[in-house]
């Protein structure tokens, strides 16, 4: 059974490095970050997702060499076979403003500790260092934040509304055919790509 | 205070290498990205104190220093074209292929402008005022990399790593070599201002200079200027086995060499030594780029239309009939496709890519468009999101490609290199030597900006990200 996919906004802090990748751990280095601009993040990430859509063609689970690796290549955008490799599907920088700069990420099958270290290495890559100072989870499979609750929203009558919604939601986007194919159907692209407002 | 340190190395960076290290030994083949991170917990006694941080010195890292441009190598490397087969001392054993690109030092210590991969050698041009500007390791047999001797009057039939090429050069200090091309066993280097310079194997003249019965090739001296066209300067080069290709500035090309399949396209099937001006469908039309692998050569001209001649015995200049085409024809066949901005002729295959980046394959072998499909009579395209076209990519697009006699190179225009083609023991770079069916990304961790294919290596000219 595959999870599905997830958009995560990383807000990543440039010139320092920490012991557990995340700001609240001691700094380990510091360094000079006034070479790195937006073009060079936008490259670097360029070459990430490329290479992680490379990786995606040898995941899929077919011998690379036979007609059935082809076919799935050619329908673009696939899922990995087992479901413990993460798998990035596209990455962008959406904000820069250095020493923050944020990237938001589409996966599948990716946890906490990785995409701390994707920030790293994103650092690292540049010929600095960087560190995560936040992860918001934006997107999961078609849930968004407009259909998470607040705190103040934690109450029986908004908690049935919601699982209402949620259920009429999970009908409408047949997320059960989703979940059993290969591939990331149109409708997993469309609502990747779509933009999610922050609330 | 602050103090920018200049340590050897950082402790992000120590860590990081010592991570690959240890992912080698392993030999993990899965790609498990969990078991070379951070543990996940971090054990403290006391908790962290910020001031400590404002003590710790601020390191600077290594800027990309000139030489910019850096060169990447794969593929076999026994006969020493990819000049990594330094130190053959008895304890370590020497590298026979790799599979995955390898950055070559030599391109650390001098401005690499070109890099070219024959049969068997690899010739790279420096923009250098030096004496030396053209440098070439490998196969040697025929003196294609010029006239090595260590030892007087034994010239070296091997170079292990990349060797001066001594050009007789009349202006040392200004003239610059612009590119270099490579064939079966000659070599041809394109100056600003001096003409071309052929060496290497001339038995069909390939070199332009007339053919001496029993001449001698290996640790020959001899290497010869062409230094325009009919008063026309040269343009560009192009090496095919064993013929030569020149195009002026004013759009014409020229020819020498062997034409025993009508790769020379002069209307015949005798070798030439002079390089003679080609007629047929080309004359009269500004051509830009000619390429040429094995025997079938292909030209472009400004308005992207596509010219063929030469050997079609797999239909590669769609014509049903002819197999030897001696005079250049207009492939009509090629009309559809669009303004084409790049081609490459294999060595049973051709392909071309148009202005919006889609590329068309057409002959016989693996063509790249999975395993069943092994020979194509008409232009066919490969699918763009096999090039990484895809939602999240919209724009990705083909801008370069490169053939070699069995493999297949694309150029994207954010720097990604897809490779598929016979994997003749890595010449791929794929990290393994399975033939490849479907384009498949390089992962080199540089934009790659020119590839050039060779017969089992390959060489690419890159920039850094950063």
């Amino acid at each position: 059974m595959q999870r599905p996919t997830r958009v995560f906004r990383l807000k990543g802090l440039l010139g320092q490095a920490t012991d557990t990748y995340f700001s609240d751990g001691k700094v380990v280095e510091k360094a000079t970050f006034w070479h790195v601009n937006r073009s060079k993040l936008d490259a670097v990430l360029a070459s990430i997702q490329a290479a992680h859509q490379k990786q995606m063609f040898h995941q899929c689970g077919v011998d690379i060499q036979s007609q059935a690796a082809y076919e799935l290549a050619v329908q673009g955008l696939i899922k990995p076979e087992n479901s413990k490799i993460p798998l990035l599907y596209g990455i962008k920088c959406v904000h820069f403003q250095p020493p923050d700069f944020t990237i938001e990420v589409q996966c599948i099958n990716e946890h906490e500790m990785y995409l701390r270290t994707l920030i790293h290495d994103t650092g690292i890559q540049l010929h600095s260092v960087a560190t995560c100072t936040g992860l918001q989870c934006i997107r999961y499979d078609c849930f968004t934040l407009e259909h998470a609750l607040l705190r103040k929203h934690w109450t029986l009558q908004f908690l049935l509304d919601n699982m209402a919604e949620s259920n009429r939601l999970l009908r409408e986007s047949e997320a059960d055919k989703r979940q059993k194919s290969a591939t990331l159907l149109e409708s997993d692209i469309s609502k990747l790509k779509a933009p999610v407002v922050n609330s | 205070m602050n103090i920018i340190k200049q340590l050897d190395v950082s402790r992000c960076q120590s860590k990081s290498l010592f991570k690959r290290q240890s992912s080698n030994r392993s030999a993990n083949k899965e790609w498990t990205y969990l078991q070379n991170s951070v543990r996940h917990y971090v054990k403290r006694k006391y908790p962290v104190n910020p001031e400590e941080s404002e003590k710790l010195p601020v390191f600077q890292y290594a800027s990309t220093s000139s030489p910019k441009w850096r060169v990447y190598v794969w593929g076999v490397a026994e006969h020493g074209a990819l000049g990594v087969n330094l130190q053959l001392k008895k304890s370590r054993a020497p590298i026979h292929y790799l599979t995955k690109p390898v950055r070559t030092h030599f391109a650390e210590q001098h401005k690499i402008v070109d890099v070219a991969c024959g049969y068997g050698f690899t010739a790279l041009a420096a923009n250098t005022r030096e004496k030396y500007k053209v440098f070439g390791c490998g196969i040697n047999t025929d003196s294609q990399i010029g006239y090595h001797a260590p030892r007087r009057e034994h010239p070296l039939q091997l170079m292990l790593a990349p060797a001066p090429i001594e050009l007789p050069l009349a202006d040392i200090p200004n003239t610059k070599v612009t590119s270099v091309a490579a064939g079966r066993a000659h070599l041809l280097v394109l100056t600003d201002r001096e003409g071309v310079f052929t060496l290497g194997n001339n038995a069909y003249g390939q070199c332009g200079r007339q053919i001496v019965e029993k001449e001698k090739y290996s640790g020959s001296r001899i290497i010869h200027n062409i230094p325009h066209l009919t008063g026309a300067k040269i343009k560009s080069i192009e090496c095919g086995q064993d013929h030569s290709l020149f195009v002026s500035e004013n759009g014409e090309v020229y020819a020498c060499g062997w034409g025993a399949d009508g790769q020379t396209g002069l209307g015949h099937f005798n070798s030439e030594w002079q390089p003679s001006r080609i007629q047929g469908d080309i004359e009269g039309e500004n051509i830009i780029k000619v390429s040429s692998t094995a025997d079938c050569v292909l030209a472009i001209n400004d308005k992207g239309e596509l010219f063929g001649w030469g050997n079609s015995e797999y239909n590669q200049l769609l014509h049903e009939e002819i197999q030897q085409i001696h005079t250049p024809r207009h492939l009509k066949k090629c009309q559809g496709l669009g303004k084409i901005v790049d081609m490459a002729a294999g060595g049973s295959f051709c392909i071309a890519v148009n202005e919006n980046g889609d590329v068309f394959v057409w002959g016989y072998g693996i063509l790249g468009k999975g395993p069943i499909v092994d020979h194509a009579k008409e232009p066919i395209q490969i699918p763009s999101t096999l090039f990484g076209r895809n939602e999240f990519q919209p724009d990705s697009q083909i801008i370069a490609v490169n053939a070699g006699i069995g493999h297949l190179a694309a150029v994207s225009n954010h720097g990604d290199l897809y490779m598929w083609g016979h994997n003749k023991r890595g010449c791929l770079g794929l990290g393994d030597v399975k033939d490849q069916f479907f384009p498949l990304k390089v992962a080199i961790g540089a934009m790659v900006k020119k590839v050039s294919c060779g017969v089992d290596h390959s060489a690419a000219l890159c920039l850094p990200f950063v």
